[in-house]
């Protein structure tokens, strides 16, 4: 019995690691591929043919160096992470009530927080103009900070995820005498590091990565975020789209993404030593 | 528990008083009188921004006049509807003529018929696209593109062929694409085409049918010239001597294709010219005009223009700008830009039809039918491209096809009234 | 400690800063919005006309409301239990200490930082009628296939660059949820002698009933507003004959082609009340909410 076990263990090792090793080098093969247009030349890319670049160019990037793209970055820099602290620490609270306090209205607050999100931005662009607009924000970027201090999609998530959290801890926070607010800090956020660098990684992305709303409220070239002003470089031409600067500008943008995940990489999988959720 | 609750309130406040102090500033640039406008542009080439800014800097010194360019890199449309909707129009801004109708009838732009200088110089096709129907002006034009056909030297002599034989009338033109086929490798498209009704207007009223009729409907079935036209170029795809650069080469825009080499006859407008002489420049290549459908000169012009916003508070300083940018300034504009100027006089001084590639399109200024025409166009192109693409692709024949488009694009004017 | 009152307090303190922002940035251009589905409009002049609900029966007289909506459903019933089984399945197998798990993350977690525009250039460059896929499926099978053009066709290919992208962020948020399960229940269903595969369909999956729920719910949102895609594969009309339509591109057409912001909004409120709906139905069919909470 003890060997068909085994037996059985290592075919299904082999078909964890085939799906595994085949998965990533699907993955890997788009983002191969944009690394070495980021080499070619406007016309080679256009011809569409080979995968290596027959002749390597570094064009891409020389534009991307010759702009303002240092301001750019700054720029992104500084609202996502001024934006992912905001987000990190208003929607973990709002998902920590929804999940574990017993308040009146929960469940209405609640479902009509959801039905916000079920709204398509095609019909609210113009409306949301409108109030940055008649708050005086247009051109700054407050009026990005402001829009998406909060996320009702990560509200909803942390929600999810404080569902599945162990109770006993809490209450016996509560019997030490910590108040609400205290055991959140002190016991709940650290037990939640996994949900709460998934959420980091996530909204840093998307803000940095958000076009709409940069293109409605930013107007002047030195307050551009990023992929605002990646686009407008990549713009060169009326017909014929610079796809070597994209790729370069793609590039080097994932760059802080790519350090963040580094970083927060080590709470998603966590030490296989632990043997609960809490301890 | 109350400490932190308070700090988060004095957080919150201290928020929205930044989100304050900062909208004075904002606010007050655009209120600092008659001596500074906004001016909203979309982004576009290197060139076309360093002309702009020279030109602008050119009127500032000239004028006095304070002029504030905001580049609205993409969705131009849609940014400056939320920008009338908030009451916060620029005071001059970029105007397509495939839109002005609607602008027009909204009744949002100034009305400058009697502010701008000389306008019977201008090519009357290219100013008549920003007028309303009794005639009164709303915008300017600042350049226009219109088509031609470009011919690839090398792919023609490759295959046994010089430009000369290449003949400028649609049904020859298919028939020499034919035969060309035949001599080119299988990744080559002897000429490529796009399948929108931008591309065609003229194709169409050539052979007879208005697509948008007096009342403003959509007619795309009273004319049998005008299916033979749409049938001819299905029958060229099925043949595979036309060819679409997306969808049948994998390219995302004819000036590639043609650029390298994978296309030896495309019909474009002048903004390829740049593409093609910095980015694929060993290729070499001849303009020709557009070819003649039924017997008539045809070609489609694309042009854009100044607008005012009638609520702007600086309407002087504004009607000053743009009678510059059209006018004194128009050939600064047109040379650094490489645009054609609108204006006949501007365009002899230039001595464009001495360039024998920019000639063909400067002469179609005079023939060309404008991308523009009346509020209902957008809906009507729409219905047309959603099903013409189904007579490409063989679900429909062209006659159903152009059926379905007529109903459709008529139904939804129904719903607009 | 206070009680009932206490709780009420402590909620409303943890919710202040987000109903806030939820008030000023999101819930007053909707409310905007919606107020305009009684009205015919035109945004550039701000002048409107009420029409009570007659943009309601406007739209469902539409035929193109209805291949919108066949097209939508199509793309929902495929992509989300796809999306969604793919990526709790990885997520769970790079959970189950296997050698590397970090690279592979790292690796996996790559489509999700490729920017869409660059992923439809590679997925054109792909598919298109001289391209990679198209030219090996001819010489294996002889068969041209016409991924672009085909209507059909078009929509998987949409379909699976949408399932590609989205993948690896739910299976980041699956590892995060199975970090939260207690070893423990791993080790009692070894003891009753349940294998590898018993245990991911009897602790891994019902433990993960909130985090799923979360991730069909989002999926479902994400693909009712399915837009960019499409929108880039049809160039915005939707054809040919509708067959690429969805819900938010004939949004979009009502707004910006037929300026008729009236019946844009009109539409995106019936389409917020099918998300609503399917969510709810989800919900009940689950009971995601039912395991610890």
């Amino acid at each position: 019995m003890g060997d068909h076990m085994k037996k059985n263990n290592i075919t299904l090792r082999i078909i964890v690691y085939t799906i595994l090793i085949a998965y990533s080098l699907l993955t890997l093969l788009p983002f191969g591929w944009s690394v070495l247009t980021s080499f070619k030349t406007t016309a080679e890319i256009a011809g569409g043919g080979t995968i290596f670049p027959e002749t390597w160019s570094l064009g891409g990037y020389k534009t991307i160096f010759e702009s303002q793209y240092p301001t750019w970055v700054l720029n992104s820099v500084i609202v996502s992470l001024v934006v992912t602290i905001l987000n990190l620490i208003f929607n973990t609270m709002a998902g920590y009530a929804f999940a574990r306090i017993q308040f009146k209205g929960r469940t209405l607050v609640y479902s009509a927080m959801l039905m916000l999100i079920m709204v398509p931005t095609q019909v609210t662009m113009i409306p949301s103009y409108i109030v940055i607009s008649d708050l005086g924000l247009v051109n700054t970027h407050m009026s990005l900070v402001l829009t998406t201090m909060i996320n009702i999609a990560y509200i909803f998530m942390m929600r999810q995820f404080f569902i599945n959290f162990p109770r006993d801890v809490e209450e016996a926070a509560a019997v030490d005498g910590l108040s609400k607010i205290g055991t959140f800090f002190r016991i709940v956020i650290p037990n939640a590091l996994p949900a709460i660098a998934t959420q980091a990684i996530f909204v840093f992305m998307a803000i940095w990565n958000e076009f709409m709303k940069p293109l409605l409220f930013i107007t002047s070239p030195d307050k551009y975020m990023l992929t605002q002003g990646l686009n407008a470089l990549s713009k060169q031409f009326m017909n014929a789209t610079a796809w070597d600067v994209i790729m370069a500008g793609a590039i080097f943008s994932i760059i802080p993404i790519f350090i963040i995940y580094i970083i927060l990489n080590k709470y998603f999988i966590q030490s296989n030593d632990k043997t609960t959720g809490v301890k | 528990m109350r400490k932190i609750a308070v700090s988060f309130t004095i957080f919150m406040l201290v928020i929205f008083l930044a989100a304050c102090g900062s909208s004075g500033e904002g606010g007050g640039a655009s209120e600092s009188g008659e001596d500074s406008i906004t001016l909203a542009v979309w982004g576009s080439s290197p060139a076309e921004s360093e002309a702009l800014e020279e030109t602008v800097t050119s009127f500032e010194e000239a004028k006095g006049i304070d002029v504030q360019i905001e580049v609205i890199q993409d969705n131009f449309q849609d940014a400056l509807t939320a920008r009338f909707a908030a009451d916060n129009a620029p005071d001059v801004f970029y105007l397509e003529s495939y839109v002005a109708p609607s602008f027009i009838e909204s009744g949002v732009l100034a009305d400058i018929s009697g502010d701008i200088n000389n306008q019977e110089d201008f090519y009357q096709p290219q100013i008549d696209a920003f007028k309303d129907d009794e005639g009164n002006l709303f915008a300017v034009p600042k350049d226009y593109s219109t088509l031609a056909m470009y011919v690839n030297e090398d792919m023609l002599n490759e295959a046994g062929y010089s430009v000369e034989d290449v003949p400028n009338e649609w049904d020859e033109l298919l028939q020499f694409s034919e035969e060309l086929q035949s001599n080119l490798d299988d990744g080559q498209a002897s000429m490529i085409f796009d399948s929108t009704m931008a591309r065609h207007l003229s194709g169409l009223l050539a052979s007879g049918l208005d697509p948008v009729t007096e009342d403003n409907q959509a007619d795309f079935t009273s004319s049998n010239e005008a299916n033979e036209y749409l049938q001819s170029i299905v029958d060229g795809q099925d043949a595979g001597y036309l060819k679409n650069p997306k969808i049948d080469l994998g390219i995302d825009s004819a000036g590639a294709a043609f650029g390298t080499n994978q296309a030896a006859i495309m019909i474009e407008g002048n903004w390829v010219i740049s593409a093609l002489n910095q980015n694929y420049s060993d290729v070499s290549y001849e303009v020709l005009s557009a070819p003649t459908i039924n017997g008539e000169e045809q070609s489609i012009s694309f042009n854009v223009g100044y607008a005012i916003s009638k609520d702007t508070a600086n309407k002087d300083a504004s009607v000053e700008f743009v009678n510059y940018m059209t006018g004194e300034g128009l050939q600064q504009w047109s040379e650094i830009s490489g645009t054609l100027p609108p204006r006949e006089s501007v365009a002899e001084e230039m001595n464009l039809t001495e360039n024998e590639n920019i000639a063909p399109h400067v002469n179609a200024a005079e023939y060309a039918t404008v991308w523009s025409s009346g509020v209902n166009l957008p809906t009507i192109a729409t219905s047309f491209d959603n099903y013409f693409s189904a007579a490409l692709n063989g679900d429909m024949t062209v006659e159903e096809a152009m059926q379905a488009a007529e109903d459709e694009a008529n139904a939804e004017i129904e719903r607009q009234q | 400690m206070g009680g009932k009152r206490y709780s009420n307090l402590a909620g409303y303190t943890f919710l202040f800063p987000a109903i806030i922002a939820i008030v000023a940035f999101i819930l007053t251009p909707i409310a905007y919005a919606f107020f305009l589905m009684f009205f015919q409009v035109d945004m550039l002049s701000g002048e409107r006309t009420f029409v009570g609900l007659g943009n309601f029966t406007e739209i469902f007289s539409d035929p193109k409301f209805w291949a919108a909506f066949e097209n939508t459903f199509k793309y929902v019933i495929v992509v989300v239990p796809i999306q969604t089984t793919i990526a709790m399945v990885l997520a769970a197998l790079l959970n189950s200490k296997v050698k590397f798990n970090r690279a592979f993350l790292t690796i996996m977690f790559i489509p999700t930082l490729t920017s869409s525009s660059a992923m439809t250039l590679i997925f054109m460059w792909l598919f298109n009628n001289n391209g990679l896929v198209v030219n090996l499926i001819d010489s294996l099978f002889g068969v041209k296939m016409q991924f672009l053009t085909n209507p059909d066709l078009a929509l998987t290919v949409i379909m699976a660059m949408n399932i590609f992208s989205t993948v690896p962020h739910f299976m980041i948020v699956f590892l995060a949820g199975l970090q939260d399960i207690p070893q423990n229940l791993y080790e009692a269903a070894a003891i009753d002698g349940a294998n590898k595969v018993k245990q991911f369909f009897n602790v891994t999956v019902p433990q993960l009933m909130p985090i799923s729920f979360y991730v069909i719910t989002m999926g479902l949102i994400g693909c009712f507003q399915i837009f960019d895609q499409a929108f880039i594969i049809s160039d915005g009309t939707g054809g040919p004959q509708n067959s690429t339509l969805t819900f938010t591109l004939y949004i979009y057409q009502l707004a910006f082609t037929s300026n008729d912001m009236g019946r844009a909004t009109a539409l995106a409120f019936i389409l917020g009340l099918i998300i609503f709906a399917v969510t709810a139905i989800v919900n009940k069919t689950l009971k995601a909410d039912e395991v610890n909470g």
